[in-house]
């Protein structure tokens, strides 16, 4: 299966007129017009509450959720649509973990050192419970399993690096962890929307991803957490939908995903979720990897041609759909400024929210072009071009 | 420089659109950054920069490289100027609110505060005094009050400067409140004179039985608006010569417009007394020429340019309002008004 770009941008508002190169995609993913659809639909047809009433549009309401739940199963594989909880990006995720899982005192989280800062401020939050952070490099599977000592309790690892778009070897890291005896988090949020997962396969403990960054609307995002590693947790946010009952001196907890859940939910999130998901299924991941792949080695090897650039990270070969680099001499932001305003070309400067990493190794920021099913070959010829000519203004 | 530029305009946008305030807190943010010797970290003056720049990069980009490496100092060049010229739209306004004209008290163009000039007190003479000013005496011209008075007010007007037209009751009324203490001397600063005087030229009453146009006597460079003012001039010293100076005066001064023609000045003097044929003969008497072309430079070496300028106590007051003229004749007299 190939991905047919063309076609496909049709479904999205944003590109039709063919003005707008976007490529800030790790950021933030396009949405196709049946997501939208699906989103105005639940405004305009069944705007209720879900869980909670009786009526038919709650009962719909009930109908779409469960049918997000199914999908999002299907989406990671997971074997029950009781391992899939619905979260508000993968920052909520990894912080429903980070503040639910049974740490005590003295305990250690390990981390890669190239983590978004999602997935490193909540457990440096955590050392006001005397629960310490450690860090080993990035993809390196003999520090890793040399740092996994006794008083580590978890570790959390990004898949998918939104720096430069390098990926762990997830399946070895899995095993490395298990074979400490220690569960696993890890940040899918730059490798769901690009690969296939199998959370079976892979057989890791935890995985949050986001909806906004695979055609979901804002504000959506999933955590899967095996049953008994769901049970493990302890939840912190709580309130109406979390529990079975409730009197003046407890309350006893439901035992499914939406005891995680609380309060009431971004419903029509949810359901234009689970179109995102459907449409990714038609396109197919793999398709779609392999499609980013091939325009990120046309982007790779126009850009070494251009004076002074570094370009971070590995092969274009080994890379998703992220490439990064920066030219010397020259601020990234300008870079990223005048793309836009010369080209209507949307790319991303910065440090990414990975500033450790950046501060570790004295990089000021990079310019970002993420890629994704919907990019194609001219408009990396196009930012090619724009990118010289910005260039030379720069210089 | 750029973020203040942008704190200009985004200001006053920010004013008519919620849209713009965040915008106007960065600049604000980044200029008080700047004011406290800090780095402006906002950004803003980069996105400002690209905004720009960014349009000419595919267009001309050797253009483009030009603004974006020089924006900065194009922008204090800019910020100079807003400053300059808002410093000069202030004073603008101050000159609009002392001498009743933006351009001051020489200026002649267009003011857009008084598109009509109808509120200028400006002479429109350029008297290009040089050197030291004298204060000026009397002149030995008529004089209204006691010899012996404790304060000689010396105004210097022109019969057709509405300023000092719009002053005559003003000055009769303050002579009058202060009878015994105040005298008051007029001295001619007529303002088509510095032309007609210098040149010598014939005031155009030689026939006086032909109607001289008000406006076609005017000398070549003097303002239009004051043709004719020396033949006034010379008209009250000729009804002062019968020794009717202040009735012909204030005649002169009240009449609803300003008369200049001779036909005008000779009809001005009727009722009053004087022997009309000899007023006739004077207006086109060199001496009485002589004495008006006196007063004017009198009035030059005192720094005058504009009328009514009055010295009381030896002090200019350049058209002063009723208030300010009453006012300074207190002080002057070193009390209160009786």
């Amino acid at each position: 299966m190939t991905v047919d770009p063309y076609r496909l941008r049709r479904d999205f508002p944003p590109l039709r007129d063919g003005r707008l190169v976007y490529f800030d995609n790790a950021c933030m993913a396009l949405r196709p017009q049946a997501v939208i659809d699906a989103v105005t639909a639940y405004y305009t047809e069944y705007p209720a509450c879900g869980e909670r009433s009786l009526h038919r549009l709650g009962r719909r309401v009930d109908e779409e959720v469960s049918l997000a739940r199914e999908a999002a199963r299907r989406f990671l594989h997971a074997r029950r649509v009781e391992e899939i909880v619905f979260t508000q990006n993968t920052t909520h995720a990894i912080n429903l973990v980070a503040h639910s899982f049974p740490f005590a005192p003295g305990d250690v989280v390990v981390t890669s050192d190239q983590e978004h800062n999602s997935n490193l401020l909540p457990w440096q939050q955590l050392s006001r419970h005397g629960v310490e952070h450690r860090a080993v490099p990035f993809g390196d599977l003999e520090a890793l399993g040399a740092a996994l000592t006794p008083a580590v309790k978890l570790v959390s690892m990004v898949m998918t690096s939104n720096l430069d778009g390098a990926s762990i070897d997830a399946r070895r890291t899995v095993e490395v962890v298990h074979e400490a005896g220690l569960p696993i988090l890890l940040d899918a949020a730059q490798a769901a929307p690009h690969r296939e997962l199998d959370v079976r396969s892979l057989d890791v403990d935890y995985l949050a991803c986001s909806g906004h960054k695979m055609l979901g609307p804002s504000g959506t995002g999933l955590l899967y957490g095996k049953q008994d590693a769901l049970a493990r947790l302890r939840p912190t946010l709580v309130g109406g939908g979390t529990v079975e009952e409730s009197t003046l001196q407890g309350a006893t907890y439901r035992e499914g995903p939406e005891r995680f859940e609380a309060g009431l939910q971004n419903y029509a999130g949810i359901v234009g979720l689970r179109h995102a998901i459907e449409y990714l299924e038609r396109v197919g991941r793999e398709a779609i990897h392999a499609h980013e792949q091939r325009l990120t080695r046309q982007l790779q090897a126009g850009l070494e041609q251009l004076p002074n650039v570094t370009i971070f990270g590995p092969a274009a070969e080994r890379r998703g759909g992220i490439t990064s680099f920066a030219f010397t001499g020259i601020d990234v932001h300008d870079v990223c400024l005048l793309l836009d305003e010369s080209a209507g070309i949307a790319v991303r400067s910065g440090r990414h929210c990975v500033h450790s990493w950046f501060n570790a190794h004295g990089v000021e920021g990079t310019v970002r072009a993420s890629l994704y099913l919907y990019n194609t070959e001219e408009e990396v010829t196009a930012f090619l071009g724009a990118l010289a000519k910005v260039h030379g203004v720069l210089a | 420089m750029l973020c203040f530029l942008g704190l200009l305009v985004l200001t006053i946008l920010a004013l008519f659109s919620a849209r713009y305030q965040p915008l106007a807190r960065e600049a604000f943010d980044c200029v008080f950054r700047r004011v406290t010797l800090r780095k402006c970290t906002t950004g803003l003056d980069k996105r400002l920069k690209a905004r720009v720049t960014g349009r000419l990069v595919a267009v001309h980009p050797g253009a483009a490289r030009f603004l974006h490496r020089h924006l900065e100092t194009l922008a204090w060049l800019f910020v100079l100027l807003v400053v300059g010229s808002t410093a000069n739209l202030g004073y603008g306004f101050y000159n609009y609110y002392r001498y009743g004209s933006c351009n001051g008290s020489t200026g002649t163009g267009f003011c857009v505060l008084d598109p009509s000039g109808t509120h200028s007190r400006d002479s429109g003479l350029v008297t290009a005094h040089r050197g030291e000013t004298v204060r000026p005496g009397d002149g030995g011209n008529p004089a209204l009050g006691p010899a012996g008075a404790r304060l000689t007010i010396i105004e210097f007007g022109s019969y057709t400067c509405p300023s000092t037209r719009a002053s005559e009751p003003v000055v009769r009324e303050i002579v009058r409140r202060h009878a015994d203490e105040v005298r008051l001397v007029f001295r001619h600063f007529p303002l088509d004179g510095l032309d007609t005087l210098r040149a010598g030229v014939a005031i155009g009453c030689e026939d006086s039985s032909s109607e001289t146009p008000r406006r076609a006597a005017a000398p070549a460079a003097a303002p239009d608006d004051h043709a004719g003012a020396t033949r006034a001039a010379i008209a009250a010293d000729c009804a002062g010569a019968q020794g009717r100076f202040w009735e012909y005066h204030q005649r002169l001064a009240t009449a609803p417009d300003a008369i200049v023609t001779c036909g005008g000045l000779i009809e001005l003097a009727r009722g009053l007394g004087v022997d009309e044929a000899a007023f006739a003969r004077c207006l086109v008497d060199s001496t009485m020429l002589e004495h008006v072309r006196r007063d004017f430079e009198d009035g030059v070496k005192a720094g005058i340019d504009r009328t009514p300028t009055f010295f009381i106590d030896g002090s200019p007051m350049v058209a002063p309002s009723p208030e300010e003229l009453g006012e300074a004749v207190d002080r002057a007299l070193g009390g209160h008004r009786p």
